[in-house]
């Protein structure tokens, strides 16, 4: 394999969707992972971990999802773009730190390749059962970003745009893949370096007398800083004010929680991500994602030929 | 959910299948507010839905 130095591997592929996701990570700036590597997500790691070293950036194999899920926020802050893989199991230990990114408004991606559950049920198998985990799975209230791609051409697209959303909302961002998607095999068009559109993190032009580091701009999110750059910060899951200091107050509390809600508010209000087919007329509107979506629209297919056709698919 | 608040008001039905017992389904529901029937197409994984599980309901929700 032959990247350019921006890790960006132009060109018309046979992938499988964990594959692909590993190049939209790569081709999104990602320059740290950390796994512990699980079916039917090994791949992505896998790959990445092979990728890399040409590319220049670090795949640390940690000894369990805990500890990867504390250590791409430690890399986030010292300036990458980081992300973690795993499937169910793993998705139920990092659960912790998914609400610490939250929290800390730390911009990373969760990929969570699903298999049957609960616990280790079918590590081989497909499974959309995490979608609520992904909403709800740590404790406390917060908003959260969760995207589902139905082809290894959307694991790469949806990989940039995962890593793209996590930088403008500060929030930690779930690729929610399923073993079919991430283990099917289909052409993927990486584009060239420049078609690619990255968001940048969000650093601060305040100098640091001035800096506050979660003191929100206009759209509610802060913005960050370069480790090692003069500026003095504090970082903490516990309720904290814009200095970054724990609160213990109802009034920092509230201010804070619904902050974390609010900031996500632009992508309810119609910056949707899904994709709509045929919704003109129709009576009917099938609602689905990931692997179902495909079946879905070969239903809909059935259904045409057989000269029925009112339904559509959102 | 804006999208579904939208069509709920002019469309039959939607028909939600996932490879879950019912999760994404009530966020529809919810969106929908009663203005349109929800038809979950419920699957416990391990394998995709039969199309033809999807069409049967997507047929039953014309009717």
């Amino acid at each position: 394999m032959h990247a350019d130095p921006k890790g960006v591997l132009t060109g018309v592929h046979f992938l499988d969707g964990d594959h692909a996701c590993c190049e939209g990570a790569l081709a999104a700036g990602a320059r740290f992972a950390a796994g512990y590597p699980i079916t039917p997500s090994t791949e992505v790691v896998e790959r990445f971990a092979s990728r890399i070293p040409t590319v220049g950036g670090i795949f640390i194999q940690m000894e369990d999802e805990l500890a990867a899920s504390i250590a791409i926020q430690g890399a986030v802050w010292a300036g990458a773009k980081a992300f973690t893989v795993t499937s169910g199991p793993g998705f139920s230990l990092m659960m912790e730190h998914v609400g610490l990114a939250a929290m800390t408004e730390t911009p990373c991606v969760f990929v969570n390749v699903q298999r049957g559950g609960p616990s280790t049920g079918l590590p081989t198998l497909p499974g959309q059962a995490d979608m609520m985990q992904a909403r709800w799975g740590s404790h406390g209230d917060y908003g959260i970003i969760a995207l589902c791609p139905n082809s290894p051409q959307e694991c790469f697209d949806l990989t940039i745009e995962a890593f793209n959303l996590s930088e403008e909302f500060r929030v930690p961002v779930m690729m929610m893949l399923d073993e079919c998607v991430g283990h099917m095999t289909e052409k993927v068009v990486i584009p060239e370096p420049e078609k690619i559109e990255l968001t940048p993190r969000r650093y601060t032009k305040l100098p640091p007398e001035e800096y506050r580091p979660f003191e929100p701009r206009e759209d509610l999110v802060p913005d960050m800083v370069r480790a090692g750059e003069g500026y003095r910060f504090h970082i903490t899951g516990l309720t904290h004010d814009e200095r970054g200091y724990p609160n213990m107050g109802a009034e920092a509390q509230d201010r804070l929680v619904r902050r974390l809600q609010a900031k996500l508010k632009p992508l309810e209000n119609g910056r949707s991500l899904c994709e709509t087919e045929n919704l003109e007329d129709a009576d009917v509107v099938v609602v689905s994602y990931g692997i179902t979506a495909r079946v879905a629209q070969r239903a809909i297919q059935l259904g045409a030929r057989a000269a029925f056709a009112p339904a559509s698919s959102a | 959910m804006e999208r579904i608040r939208e069509l709920a008001g002019r469309v039959k039905a939607f028909v939600v299948p996932e490879l879950n017992l019912g999760q994404m389904v009530y966020e529809v529901e919810r969106a929908a507010a009663g203005q349109a029937r929800v038809i979950p197409v419920s699957h416990a994984g391990g394998t995709v839905h039969n199309p033809d599980t999807i069409l049967n309901a997507i047929v039953e929700a014309a009717r």
